[in-house]
């Protein structure tokens, strides 16, 4: 499929108002005025924070080796590499084994049967309402043991991808030499399973927002679904502990307990769209999308926080 | 209760989309309704077959099928977003037929493409229990999802033309029982996601491609959540299941209920269809981390990965029969879509046209696992060329084949 656009296309776009209008000629002609042009007015308050932005749009993604696809891939790589390493760590306090065997390292996970729910680890409290705290910690357990086994599958498949593209994977040294942390300063991801899905649920949310951002960068349409399957894992992810905690409160809006272990994810809307309905429930128009967070807001806000 | 030394029947109860490694495209569908693809030529598989089976169910039958090519209005961009939109305006509609026939009952009324003056007895479950409440949350985000996408493409939109503008939706709704009822929106939502998954890589529009993402993300919130509904509910009213149900994962490799490491799961996924002769023809990874890593790659373009299908081949023939698959035994139209499981022929065939060569790369984080690098075109994908030009275990056939 012929790509008619490079990667500094959207950023381009929002610079300059000759490209701004032919694309929204363009997209008025497509019948897609209204979409375009909303988010055309998302990409106005942000700017881009970068002075050139020249070619590939590099510093769209700073701190990320690569160029074109294989430098987003490497963008999706980093935060997979993150997400694997600390599920990794909260599974095995969890489970009470040591919490971060191998610093700096991908962290072993052994046979997925083997992870035993540690008797000091408790159910704790949950922010919102749902079933008897014991029996979603249970399932907040098992979700903690799939889903660490699952993001290491996204990272693996992610090395292997890039180096089938003929790029070069990031590696964990040029990432987070000492390794990744639990941004509550205490670098631990809590005590109880509540806690820990509480503390881990901030990362699926910006795996979700920066694989949402990172759309519109993508050129290869291989690479754009292949991402787009684990985006949407991640969704479900974020969907499925966020029922643990709240029933009432699956997303994609931002997660209303923000006492609670700093959930909230900043990320913005796309379209800004909120529909005329009957009977809306609450907060409609934060139902519709998914939130995306843009690349160098991740790298320079969102995953400096991670990093040990 | 307790669960915790039970994990074998927790992981079969937990809800697939949360088993999964990554978002797949389930090949079943587009087995057993190659007929619908082949005469509609879909854009997308999922879709597609929602797109066709639901209108296949439609009393007025104003439209026997949607066809991707003659049915959807526009081109390029608009005709993908009509798609989509089509899907959108479905799913509203069974929403709001699903949720009346869950509690109260009543007849739908009002404009539009759900005017079917059709009476619908109510089940009677409370507005308050979780699938009422669901239904009508997601209910009004997918009518969302409807009209934004209607008022984008304006006067280009499907629903403002035919076959839509007389359209009449009849899913069977008073047949189904709660249960079913929560399956069928399972199914629906499924669908949305993989639709979309396949249908963003059509657009060309970046933008657009990022809108499409976005609701595509919720798609497969509400699949997660209706997964965890079904769980629930098949449990006899406890908060969570604690028995296997038809909704546990089935995945091709899975040997058997009580095999859940998800490490033997083999799990595919395909970048989906493609609705012209064209472009590119779809991809297919296969995606398996168990022991003895093996990589092919599929027809064109790049693949990645690997797999090595132990048990595949001897499960596939009696994958029809397989308890834990979806299925819907009282014959209302839906049944079709999930139910005859069929072995496709593409994996019961090595392709003589592979071209195999050895690979190198390997993940060093899973024990036991081999993850072999992709390959390009013509180049290299199996790292046991004698086996696997002999073995049974390795797809040949694209995954899709496009009837023009």
């Amino acid at each position: 499929m012929a790509n008619n656009y490079d990667a500094a296309d959207f950023e381009r776009l929002c610079r300059d108002p000759v490209s701004r209008r032919a694309f929204l000629g363009r997209m008025t002609a497509a019948g897609l005025g209204v979409a375009a042009a909303s988010l055309l007015s998302g990409c106005s308050g942000g700017g881009n924070g970068n002075g050139g932005g020249s070619g590939n749009g590099s510093n769209s993604f700073p701190g990320i080796p690569g160029s074109g696809d294989v430098q987003v891939l490497n963008y999706a790589l980093a935060l997979e590499i993150l997400e694997a390493d600390l599920y990794a760590q909260a599974l095995n306090k969890a489970s009470g084994r040591p919490q971060n065997p191998t610093p700096g390292r991908d962290i072993e996970l052994t046979a997925f049967n083997s992870y035993q729910r540690a008797g000091s680890i408790g159910a704790g409290t949950f922010p919102g309402p749902g079933a008897a705290a014991n029996v979603r910690a249970d399932v907040g357990f098992l979700y903690l043991k799939q889903f660490a086994f699952v993001e290491a599958a996204h990272r693996d498949f992610l090395r292997a991808a890039i180096t089938a593209a003929g790029g070069t994977p990031i590696t964990r040294a040029q990432l987070a030499p000492r390794g990744f942390k639990f941004p509550n300063g205490q670098n631990n991801p809590g005590n109880t399973i509540a806690a820990m899905l509480a503390a881990i649920l901030p990362l699926e949310e910006t795996g979700v927002r920066a694989y949402l951002g990172a759309v519109p960068s993508i050129s290869n349409t291989d690479f754009l679904t292949a991402a787009g399957t684990i985006y949407s894992t991640e969704c479900r992810h974020s969907a499925a502990v966020r029922y643990l905690l709240d029933e009432n409160d699956p997303g994609p809006g931002d997660f209303r307990n923000t006492d609670f272990g700093g959930s909230e994810v900043p990320g913005t809307r796309t379209p800004n769209f909120t529909p005329p309905l009957n009977n809306p429930v609450a907060n409609i128009g934060e139902q519709l999308f998914e939130k995306f967070r843009r690349p160098q807001d991740v790298l320079r806000n969102t995953v400096p926080s991670f990093i040990a | 209760m307790t669960f915790q030394n039970n994990h074998d029947e927790w992981l079969a109860a937990l809800p697939e989309p949360l088993t999964n490694d990554f978002e797949t495209l389930d090949a079943n569908v587009e087995a057993e309704t190659a007929p619908h693809l082949h005469s509609t030529g879909t854009l997308v598989a999922g879709a597609a077959v929602a797109g066709a089976m639901l209108l296949n169910a439609g009393t007025a039958r104003a439209q026997n099928s949607l066809n991707y090519q003659s049915d959807i209005p526009g081109s390029g961009d608009t005709k993908v977003l009509n798609y989509a939109l089509a899907l959108e305006a479905l799913e509203t509609a069974l929403y709001r037929q699903a949720l009346l026939r869950l509690t109260t009952g009543g007849t739908i009324t009002g404009g539009g493409p759900n005017n079917t003056n059709l009476v619908i007895q109510g089940l009677g479950v409370a507005a308050s229990e979780i699938d009422a409440r669901y239904l009508r949350r997601f209910g009004d985000i997918e009518q969302g999802h409807r009209d934004f996408l209607d008022q984008t493409l304006g006067s280009a939109s499907i629903l403002r033309q035919a076959p839509f503008t007389n359209a009449r939706f009849d899913f069977g709704i008073n047949s189904l029982s709660r249960i079913q009822l929560n399956e069928v929106m399972l199914d629906v939502e499924r669908t949305g996601v993989v639709a979309y998954l396949g249908a963003i890589g059509l657009i060309s529009d970046r933008t657009t491609r990022q809108i499409a993402a976005a609701i595509q993300g919720t798609e497969a919130r509400h699949t997660a959540l209706f997964f965890i509904i079904v769980n629930r509910l098949s449990r006899g009213g406890l908060a969570f299941p604690n028995t296997p149900r038809n909704v546990a994962p089935v995945l091709p490799g899975t040997s058997s209920p009580g095999n859940n490491d998800i490490r033997r799961r083999a799990v595919r996924f395909c970048n989906s269809r493609r609705p012209r002769r064209n472009l590119p023809s779809p991809t297919c990874w296969w995606h398996h981390s168990g022991r003895g890593g093996r990589t092919k790659r599929a027809e064109q373009g790049l693949a990645v990965h690997q797999v090595r299908l132990r048990r595949f081949p001897s499960q596939c023939p009696g994958h029809s029969g397989d308890k834990r698959s979806f299925r819907f035994t009282n014959g209302n139209p839906f049944s079709i879509m999930l139910l005859s499981r069929r072995c496709p022929a593409r994996w019961r065939e090595p392709s003589a046209s592979m071209r195999l060569k050895p690979v190198t790369g390997a993940s060093r984080s899973w024990r036991g696992a081999t993850f072999m690098t992709a390959a390009r075109r013509g180049r290299q994908v199996c790292s046991d060329t004698a086996r696997c030009r002999k073995s049974s275990h390795f797809a040949t056939t694209p995954l899709m084949r496009w009837q023009p």
